[in-house]
């Protein structure tokens, strides 16, 4: 049988077998597969020293004296890469309060006074309100228990609406957070912080009332709440001038208009 | 003349060995070339998704996202096709090299069966959401078993016709079969049982699972193909291997660091740190009886360059070989921290496993396929233009899928190492990259695409009618 006639049947030129042409045309495959005998070759076994040497280098370089409790390399110390800190940055105690206060005045606070602190209708705005920029004492009055009647608040009067007693809804940390978030976003008050001991004292004080207060009945402009400022609230003064517990009215107002000069001291 | 006596007789015996071996083994063939269509379809989709995941976005297309067609495509890649054609390409090569014809093709085709339901119904599991998510081993629990079992049958297959061989010499690629054949039960039995039946800590299923790839690679994938290239290479070039004694030290190097391999993965990582140095230092000392290998088989090559032009298998073979040794040092480099850390955790990885899955193993198979597979059926290859395009769409889509995971790889993890940059700068890094990569899957696609084309029909010719050809052995040849 010729070869035309075996590839008769293929529609293409060349046959694989031509291609493949090289050992034993007759048989197409070599047959039996055997193994030489060269030497192995003095360069190859160089090569294989070489790789000896690094990898045993590198088992003794990496392996961290192969005990288990170690997941270091010898002689490795663990350190932070430049500008890392790995602990998230500090926050100051304006910045803390600040934080939770945003969150208590989104779910309490934003529904009438808006979270512009723009208010609506008869809703008086909060945006540099004298009510909280002044006296934190009659500014946690109003949170605390609530507000109704009549008030003028930047030269105009609302009235029309009541605002709730928080004091049931809030704990002490709460309106202290939104006090300082409401003084600080919408009154400028940077450098004051209404702390959560100041809020104590003043539920303590004024939180048995019943009723909401008028704008009448709150306590006067300047009446500063007391309690533990943050020691950064006042360094010019270095001697806090620990008070004892049984104090006056007088010594209240006197010790926050005291406290107040010294932050707009500060601010001018 | 006695020679030619002799030369026809072992024509005459090779006929009777590759008539026996015909069912079992393009059974094999068939149902891993289906699978690998699956996979290369698949391969592309998982790529598309990773850049694009509105790709074939559809409620009925749900199975396609990015985590569910990613690993059922390694999978189907790997064990539908990879150990599958492996299988396939071994018992020829096993019943050529013992010189004894397949007896009971029925174990093969049962043990073939249930492998094919192991993988379907680990596929279809990736796919419905009940996978596993571990790399190479993401088949739902309950697919393992039928897999060991099916793959226990190859093995007792292989030892029954080792034992029957007529001929006294142990030639180098059943070495590896053997070697393989033992393997692989080991290495797939013990990462199940430490991953999914006495799972220890997440560190140590981690480590074991890298353990279980790397080993996967070098003691399963690695020999397999090694016996592929030992067999074609002489066989076809016609002359004996270049040195016997290379290729001991070969073997037992592989053997020897082989098993070590895979956990440099996690180097830096949460684990005693000996154990990814042991695995690193293991990846680097394969590089030994890798060089031995690939000298001794390119020395068996040397001065042939017209036989490696013209013959498909033997080209096929070298372009495996090639990118064995592309990935063999490219791992080695890898292990060095300084390289390492932009290769860990970045496509890379992915790139490193397609380098070697598709690359070299396939590649090798491909070409062991190309030679056997007229051999089987008495045909040629119908079209001898889709093979030359398989070959060099596949180098061309391994070339470019090599550049893109890699550089990508890099720029990615230089990326993920800016820790006060937001992650999603590192996701966008890759990018470029990850669209580069469809291009070459796109390829890939192709280039299959003529493999199948020429296998159903050489496989649908010799249904209709035999061809007389010289690789039956024919008498008349003898003038």
């Amino acid at each position: 049988m010729s070869e035309q006639q075996e590839n008769r049947d293929y529609d293409h030129k060349q046959s694989v077998r031509d291609c493949a042409s090289i050992a034993n045309h007759q048989t197409e495959e070599n047959l039996k597969l055997q193994e030489g005998n060269e030497s192995f070759p003095v360069w190859l076994l160089i090569v294989c020293v070489v790789i000896l040497i690094v990898g045993g280098s590198y088992v003794g370089a990496n392996s961290g004296g192969f005990e288990f409790s170690n997941n270091n390399k010898s002689g490795y110390e663990p350190s932070v890469p430049a500008g890392l800190s790995g602990l998230a940055p500090e926050l100051s105690e304006l910045e803390k309060y600040v934080k939770g206060g945003e969150a208590v005045y989104r779910a309490v606070c934003n529904g009438c006074h808006q979270a512009t602190g723009a208010g609506q209708g008869q809703i008086p705005p909060l945006v540099e309100s004298e009510w909280i920029i002044n006296g934190t004492e009659r500014f946690s009055q109003i949170v605390l228990n609530g507000i109704r009647g009549p008030i003028t608040v930047k030269g105009a009067s609302y009235g029309a609406q009541e605002m709730p007693a928080q004091k049931g809804v809030l704990n002490d940390k709460q309106i202290a957070q939104v006090m300082t978030y409401v003084r600080s976003k919408f009154g400028n008050v940077s450098d004051s912080v209404v702390t959560k001991e100041m809020v104590e004292s003043a539920r303590q004080k004024f939180g048995a009332r019943p009723n909401q207060y008028t704008s009448r009945e709150l306590s006067p402009e300047d009446a500063m709440l007391p309690g533990d400022q943050p020691e950064w609230l006042a360094p010019e003064e270095p001697e806090p001038s620990p008070e004892p517990a049984p104090e006056g009215e007088s010594a209240q107002i006197n010790s926050g208009s005291r406290t107040h000069a010294s932050l707009n001291s500060k601010t001018t | 003349m006695p020679q030619d006596k002799v030369a026809q007789e072992d024509i005459q015996r090779r006929t009777a060995i590759d008539r026996s071996a015909r069912f079992p083994v393009l059974f094999f063939i068939t149902s891993a070339a289906a699978w690998l269509a699956v996979a290369v379809i698949l391969g592309f989709v998982q790529q598309m998704k990773l850049h694009s995941p509105a790709f074939l976005d559809a409620p009925s297309l749900f199975f396609l996202n990015y985590g569910r067609s990613n690993p059922a495509f390694m999978s189907a890649l790997v064990y539908g096709w990879a150990i599958q054609a492996g299988i396939g390409v071994v018992i020829w090569l096993m019943a050529r090299l013992c010189r004894a014809e397949v007896k009971n093709p029925i174990t093969l085709i049962v043990a073939g069966h249930f492998w094919n339901l192991g993988v379907l119904i680990g596929v279809l599991g990736i796919l419905t959401g009940h996978g596993t998510s571990i790399e190479w081993l993401a088949f739902p629990k309950a697919v393992w078993p039928i897999l060991c079992g099916a793959f226990s049958l190859i093995v007792i297959w292989l030892i029954t016709m080792f034992h029957r061989r007529q001929d006294k010499e142990v030639y180098i690629s059943v070495w590896y079969i053997l070697g393989a054949c033992f393997w692989f039960p080991w290495i797939f039995i013990t990462a199940n049982l430490f991953i999914h039946i006495f799972p220890g800590s997440a560190v140590a299923k981690a480590a074991t699972n890298a353990w279980f790839m790397g080993s996967m690679i070098y003691l399963v994938l690695v020999p397999i193909g090694l016996a592929c290239a030992y067999y074609l290479i002489p066989k076809i070039i016609g002359r004996p291997v270049h040195s016997a004694q290379l290729g001991y030290y070969g073997f037992w190097g592989l053997a020897v660091f082989g098993g070590w391999t895979g956990i440099q993965k996690f180097m830096g990582g949460p684990l005693p740190a000996w154990m990814p140095a042991v695995s690193g230092a293991a990846v680097i000392f394969i590089l030994i009886p890798v060089f031995i290998i690939v000298v001794n088989q390119l020395k068996t090559v040397r001065g042939n360059q017209s036989a490696v032009n013209s013959s498909p298998a033997l080209r096929f073979t070298l372009a495996g070989i090639s990118f064995f040794i592309i990935y063999c040092v490219f791992s080695a480099l890898s292990s060095f921290l300084a390289i390492g850390k932009f290769t860990q955790i970045s496509l890379t990885s992915m790139g490193t496993q397609i380098l070697v899955v598709y690359g070299f193993f396939s590649m090798t198979i491909f070409g062991a396929i190309y030679f056997m597979v007229p051999r089987l059926t008495g045909t040629e290859w119908p079209n001898l233009k889709r093979i030359n395009s398989h070959f060099i769409l596949s180098i061309y889509a391994m070339g470019t899928l090599l550049i893109m995971h890699y550089f990508g790889g890099v720029w990615q993890s230089g990326a993920y190492g800016k820790f006060d940059a937001p992650l999603e700068n590192a996701v966008s890094a890759g990018k470029p990259y990850a669209i580069g990569a469809s291009v070459a899957w796109a390829f890939i696609v192709l280039a299959n695409l003529n493999f199948f084309l020429n296998l159903i029909s050489i496989l649908l010719r010799s249904g209709r009618r035999e061809i007389v050809s010289k690789f039956v052995g024919h008498q008349e040849s003898s003038g």
